[in-house]
């Protein structure tokens, strides 16, 4: 068995909500090895997009709160910008809600991550090569057509394919995927997930949270968020 | 080198290619951006446009109080000075100075021909050395236009310069006028000023060598050399010193035709001072008008009347005379000759300074001057420090200092009131950081940086401030340029008249934009439009990318 590339250790996150703490996460821990597909199936609030945000270095767990390690590096001990660098280069988010910039084309949204990690100078000296992975990517995905195009033109299926070629443009470490067939309907939800089933067959490792069962069932392992904990593995 | 994710390290504040696409696509696709924009446009422009129409009227001032005071002046008023001659042969022996002139300043009462006595002062001159020093010939305002004239100016087609006026026909009718002038009912009724008063009408205006050349040249040449063409002393009075002549438009005066000046006589009446600051009897003399001039400085138009300078000299009592003895008589009995000269006297001599010459250099060189004749004459020559040697500055400083002041207060006015575009770029920057909320999340997620976030913004309003001075630039240009339409469109329209030719010394407002100025304000502008969009853009740079995502 390979060795976690993610280890989550007893982790609290609190939500402050007006002058109520309300815990989210109560000493959580996880395991995510190399070229795994790990589903976390827990019901509307428990605790799964924090999970994936504090994996993805958007947010931090709770003072004293635990922590998560990537390859043996603690990420609270990292400074703003190796936490910008890591979410850049080493994960790819893919949200419920596609979160696609409405002002750029299908084919700039792709390559946002790589316009992020490079300067202008090395942008343009590299242009060639990232609209060659953006394209390759949007082809992938059966969007070579819309390339063009911007989100607002497109179906939710679409929008979520282009949000999940953005995510693999920079060939993350670590996909985290927050309800990617949420907002879809059956039969596109799950050619969502053939997509994200192709790209673990190519060794991907993949964190993905959800709170339907069977959509869950596609992952290589399933744990169970309830209350705050991992219950069940 | 790289960090401990394993990632080559790289400065994270590097523009990146997402801020310009995103800059160009908020700017191409928002309304509110262009409305920040034109608010920083309209600043820019209003401040161009006062701070050109400001410096330019303060140019003005500034121009029409240089005019005949030369660029530095000797002055010891009412007594004067004897030996002004050694000290201009001084002076005109310095390679620092151009020409220099003598003049006699006094007090008078000028009584006109239509029963009204104005107080003026009078200038004795030499005409020639006086022009040299000062451009006299160039204010005298009866003289033809000439080309460069009229290439800068319209005139109206009654004006009495225009060429139109020296064909035949139009001469006839300046001459009718003239005569109508002479022989009007007022005039009668008033009488002829003492016993010459309609003396040598026709032989002294018309010129016995030239006796075709049109009356305009003949009163040009009149008022430049202060004699009549019959070779009378003339003088040359501020054209507002005759309140028939009335200011319109383009620079250009009406006269009421019974109150034409030029060619009619006025008497002149000054007292007086001895060396010793006694009063003689009153002097009064009639003198014919040759000309008129205009400096556009109200109180110098209003008041300043020229002679020629040994007329004030002689009517001042300033001129040579022998020294007689106190105590002893000739066979007539009147007071005998010592056989010594009394030397001539003159209150002011006025400098010019030769090329690259500065006033302040031209000022020390007339003092070693003057300290060179007082030298040897000393006990007869008040010493430097009695006498007043100012530059051209230095005389005016009183005049022109308020508009200095109130030129620099409303620019510094309307430079806070620009302050608002800060304002209004920030309530709309604030209005777009907010609008993108959820881009912001999204940037974060991909792993943007704090800079890069805040550097958008930031970049945002610098494009904006560039783009709003620059139509802000264009605007008061065309502003500027077209003032003077604009100005004479309002008051065709709905009566608003700003400027009343008949009050201010410009009719005309200024219309040339200073581009140094120009490009200060324009630079003030993105300085603004930046401070607007700086806390915008670091609230940006604040917002947690988890709510930024929430963000419905």
């Amino acid at each position: 068995m390979n060795d976690p590339i993610l280890q989550v250790r007893a982790i609290h996150k609190t939500y402050r909500l007006g002058r109520v703490d309300v815990p989210v996460l109560r000493g959580l821990d996880l395991d995510v090895r190399e070229g795994e597909w790990v589903a976390v199936l827990g019901a509307s609030g428990s605790g799964k997009s924090t999970l994936l945000h504090l994996c993805g270095a958007l947010d931090r767990p709770d003072r004293n709160g635990g922590s998560i390690t990537y390859r043996g590096q603690n990420l609270s001990g990292w400074t703003t910008s190796e936490k910008d660098r890591y979410r850049n280069m080493t994960v790819g988010f893919v949200f419920q809600f596609y979160h696609l910039l409405p002002e750029m084309t299908v084919l700039e949204n792709t390559a946002l991550a790589a316009m992020v990690r490079y300067g202008r100078f090395g942008y343009s000296m590299r242009r060639r090569q990232v609209q060659r992975r953006a394209g390759e990517l949007l082809e992938a995905f059966g969007l070579s057509e819309r390339v063009r195009h911007k989100p607002a033109e497109l179906s939710g299926g679409e929008r979520q394919r282009v949000a999940i070629a953005r995510a693999l443009m920079n060939e993350p470490q670590l996909l985290l995927a927050d309800e990617p067939t949420g907002n879809l309907d059956a039969v596109t939800g799950s050619q969502i997930l053939d997509v994200i089933a192709e790209t673990h067959k190519q060794g991907q490792t993949i964190v993905m949270v959800t709170h339907d069962r069977a959509i869950a069932g596609r992952a290589d392992r399933l744990v169970q968020l309830t209350a705050g904990r991992i219950v069940a593995a | 080198m790289r960090d401990r994710i394993g990632a080559p390290l790289r400065p994270g504040v590097a523009p990146r290619v997402y801020q310009a696409i995103l800059t160009r696509r908020y700017l191409l696709r928002k309304i509110i951006p262009l409305l920040a924009m034109l608010s920083v446009a309209l600043c820019t422009a209003m401040v161009i446009i006062v701070v050109s129409v400001m410096t330019g009227f303060l140019d003005m001032v500034t121009q029409a109080g240089r005019k005949l005071i030369g660029d530095v002046a000797i002055d010891r008023q009412v007594t004067g000075f004897p030996y002004y001659e050694e000290v201009l042969a001084e002076l005109r022996g310095l390679e620092a100075v151009a020409a220099a002139s003598p003049m006699i300043e006094a007090y008078g009462l000028l009584k006109m021909p239509y029963s009204q006595i104005a107080q003026v002062q009078v200038f004795g001159i030499e005409p020639e050395s006086y022009d040299a020093v000062t451009g006299f010939a160039s204010t005298i305002y009866w003289r033809p236009l000439t080309a460069e004239d009229t290439s800068r100016r319209r005139f109206p087609a009654s004006d009495l310069r225009r060429e139109d006026w020296r064909e035949e026909e139009r001469e006839d009718d300046l001459k009718a006028r003239l005569n109508a002038a002479f022989f009007d009912p007022h005039y009668e009724q008033f009488g002829p000023l003492g016993p010459a008063g309609l003396r040598n009408h026709t032989s002294e205006w018309l010129d016995p060598e030239r006796p075709e050349a049109p009356l305009i040249e003949r009163l040009a040449r009149a008022g430049r050399t202060l004699r009549t063409p019959g070779g009378s002393p003339a003088a040359v009075l501020g054209m507002r010193v005759s309140i028939g002549n009335e200011r319109v438009a383009s620079r250009s005066y009406t006269f009421q035709d019974t109150w034409f000046m030029p060619t009619r006589e006025v008497t002149l009446t000054v007292l007086p001072i001895t060396e010793e600051g006694g009063v003689r009897q009153p002097e009064s003399r009639i003198l014919p008008v040759a000309n008129e001039f205009v400096v556009e400085r109200y109180d110098v138009d209003s008041a300043y009347v020229f002679v020629p300078f040994e007329i004030a000299q002689r009517m001042l009592g300033m001129h040579a005379v022998q020294e007689v003895s106190e105590t002893e008589r000739d066979e007539f009995g009147t007071p005998a000759p010592t056989g010594r000269m009394v030397p001539g006297r003159a209150t002011r001599i006025v400098i010019k300074a030769a090329p690259g010459v500065s006033p302040e250099q031209l000022k020390e060189q007339a003092a070693i001057a003057w300290q060179r004749v007082h030298d040897r004459h000393v006990g007869e020559m008040p010493p430097v420090s009695r006498i007043q040697i100012r530059t051209w500055e230095e005389q005016i400083a009183l005049y022109i200092g308020a508009v200095q002041k109130e030129t620099a207060l409303v620019t510094t006015l309307f430079a806070i009131i620009s302050l608002v575009s800060v304002i209004l770029v920030l309530a709309i920057f604030w209005t777009v950081v907010q609008q993108k909320t959820r881009d912001i999340g999204i940037l974060r997620a991909v792993g943007a940086s704090r800079a890069g976030i805040a550097w958008l913004f930031l970049r945002y309003g610098v494009i904006l401030g560039i783009l709003g001075v620059i139509v802000g630039s264009i605007l008061a240009h065309l502003i500027v340029w077209n003032i003077n339409p604009i100005h004479e469109w309002l008051g065709e329209k709905f009566g608003l008249v700003i400027w009343d030719p008949k009050i201010y010394i410009f009719d005309e407002v200024p219309n040339h934009v200073p581009p140094q100025l120009a490009m200060v304000v324009m630079f003030c502008g993105v300085v603004f439009a930046v401070f607007g969009a700086l806390i915008p853009a670091l609230r940006a740079a604040s917002i947690d990318p988890v709510s930024a995502l929430r963000y419905e």
